[in-house]
């Protein structure tokens, strides 16, 4: 356990060490601003548009830690042969694999807690204080989303090269909120076709269920069980991907 | 050699246990995701499948908020509102938002013409929404000005929904007029105009098809609905004369032409139509307005 923190702290400090945090700051505060710059023409929607504007910001910010953080990780480290001295040290490659995603979560995790509190101030000014609970579970939905995304980007990364892995981990995300569609599909497709498209609509992440964007842009929030169920499904899916990841990167040759 | 496979056994044997471990929570935790992941399914509310169709904003807002994108979500919009009008016939053909979502894709794009006039009559048709079918194809009209397929359809579904044939004959009169307009538009303004009582109305049209159309069927078919408008009046004599000097024609197909003089039972000119009504009362269509004439 010891181990995995240590790995993940180094992960931590390298993101922010490569200003990963203040630029996805920058950006973040940048895309609020807009949001508020272009109410005047919302026709009446400006406090809406706000706040919708800001969650997909968030999202958005989230996606591109895992991505530009997430999918280089491990890469970074076998091109540098920095990974053979992490390794030669008490560390096993499990332990090292979860630890990265543990500290690439914990850096999208602070950049969304900080977007969170930005959008907070922001939509009590526009909405009132009623905003901030329903925020608060949309921010800490869209971590979730982003910690199963950050899990399969380690996998990737530990599979492929950072190029593949960027693409793998983008065409999850957007399949990621088709996964209701996808079963939709297969329901009118007879025979194994329409059965590998529905193994494939659950085998997909289904991002939707952390989706609560359309109802806080409406101001309202979402039930216990479903927060429940949100994290109950995020935690198996990422330990689901990551055990995958680690069987996979046992057997990997570290040249 | 034997000292380092020796050396080698037990990382080997922890790496196969790693491998074992990490296999058996990928089959736990897989079988636990799905788990919940039917639990939600069963258990959360589900919401409306393309039910987010109701919070779009307007077309007007969105065309600002593209950014010069505007087609581009209009064909966006349009994906998505063919899935919406697909999964409600399926389901049971009530079409809440597909007048909003066409209205919406129609002010991205003002020159989506399948949008207007597949929108438009799904509307009026399907959908039980004859006003907002109208409203949308009358926005197509009023957008493309010169397009004879919104007219067209405008009479389309006044002749087919609602029976109103001085109605249809008007919007198929405009349709006839515009450039590039199908010489069926004349046709089916004379057809319906005869229907209502426009007889004079009628019998211009079918003389202009008559004068214009290069298929000697047609002309047939227009002629002899001509020699019904004026069957016992003076004017018979003249037309029979004006008959004999139309030029001649050939080659042409018999039973071409979407007008038929005798038109298959059950189909829109099939005789059983009801006669048209005005201000909701029934008239003969021998009653036409004459004095218009």
């Amino acid at each position: 356990m010891n181990a995995i923190f240590v790995v993940a702290r180094g992960t931590f400090r390298e993101a922010v060490r490569d200003r990963v945090l203040f630029l996805v700051l920058i950006f973040g505060g940048a895309v609020l601003v807009l949001s508020r710059v272009i109410s005047p023409i919302a026709l009446g929607e400006g406090p809406r548009i706000t706040v919708d504007l800001g969650l997909s910001a968030l999202g958005l910010i989230g996606i591109a830690i895992v991505v530009l953080v997430g999918t280089q990780l491990v890469h970074k480290e076998i091109e540098r042969r920095t990974i053979h001295i992490v390794l030669s040290r008490p560390i096993g490659r499990g332990q090292y694999l979860v630890g990265k995603w543990a500290g690439l979560a914990a850096t999208m995790a602070t950049a969304v807690a900080a977007m969170t509190v930005i959008l907070m101030a922001v939509g009590v000014s526009v909405r009132g204080p009623s905003i901030v609970g329903p925020l608060i579970q949309a921010g800490f939905m869209i971590a979730c989303a982003n910690v199963v995304l950050a899990a399969l980007a380690v996998l990737f990364s530990s599979l492929s090269t950072p190029v593949l892995s960027v693409l793998y981990t983008l065409g999850l995300y957007a399949t990621g909120f088709w996964t209701n569609d996808l079963r939709s599909f297969a329901a009118q497709i007879p025979g194994f076709a329409g059965e590998a498209l529905r193994v494939a609509s659950y085998v997909v992440p289904n991002l939707e269920i952390f989706n609560l964007r359309s109802q806080v842009a409406h101001g309202e929030g979402t039930t216990l069980l479903h927060l429940a169920l949100a994290v109950g499904y995020a935690a198996t899916y990422t330990a689901a991907a990551l055990s995958l990841a680690v069987v996979a990167f046992e057997r990997r040759e570290l040249k | 050699m034997s000292g380092g496979s020796s050396a080698r056994r037990p990382a080997d044997r922890r790496a196969r246990r790693n491998n074992l471990l990490a296999t058996g929570v990928f089959v736990l935790a897989a079988a636990a995701s799905f788990a919940q992941l039917r639990v939600a399914e069963e258990r959360l509310p589900r919401p409306e499948p393309l039910g987010e169709l109701a919070y779009y904003p307007s077309g007007t807002w969105l065309q600002q908020a593209s950014f010069g994108e505007a087609t581009a979500w209009a064909d966006l919009m349009w994906l998505r509102g063919v899935q919406y009008y697909g999964h409600r016939r399926q389901v049971d053909n009530v079409f809440t938002h597909m007048a909003h979502v066409f209205d919406i894709i129609t002010s991205l794009d003002p020159g989506f013409r399948s949008a207007y006039v597949f929108g438009g009559t799904s509307l009026c048709q399907e959908g039980k929404q004859f006003d907002a079918g109208v409203r949308l194809l009358e926005k197509g009209m009023r957008a493309n000005p010169h397009e004879w397929i919104y007219p067209f359809q405008l009479g389309f579904v006044h002749y087919v929904g609602k029976r109103d044939l001085t109605r249809a004959t008007f919007d198929f009169a405009q349709a006839a007029r515009q450039p590039e307009a199908p010489d069926y538009c004349e046709r089916f303004a004379a057809w319906s105009g005869q229907r209502a009582g426009y007889d004079a109305v009628a019998f211009e049209l079918w003389r202009h098809v008559a004068e214009t159309t290069d298929n000697a069927v047609i002309r047939d078919k227009a002629i002899e609905y001509l020699r019904r408008l004026v069957k016992g009046t003076p004017q018979q004599k003249n037309l029979e004369v004006w008959a004999k000097e139309l030029p001649a024609l050939v080659g042409g197909i018999p039973g071409a032409g979407p007008l038929d003089a005798s038109p298959a039972p059950g189909s829109v000119h099939d005789d059983t139509v009801p006669e048209p009504t005005r201000d909701g009362q029934k008239v003969s269509s021998r009653q036409g307005p004459r004095s218009a004439t």
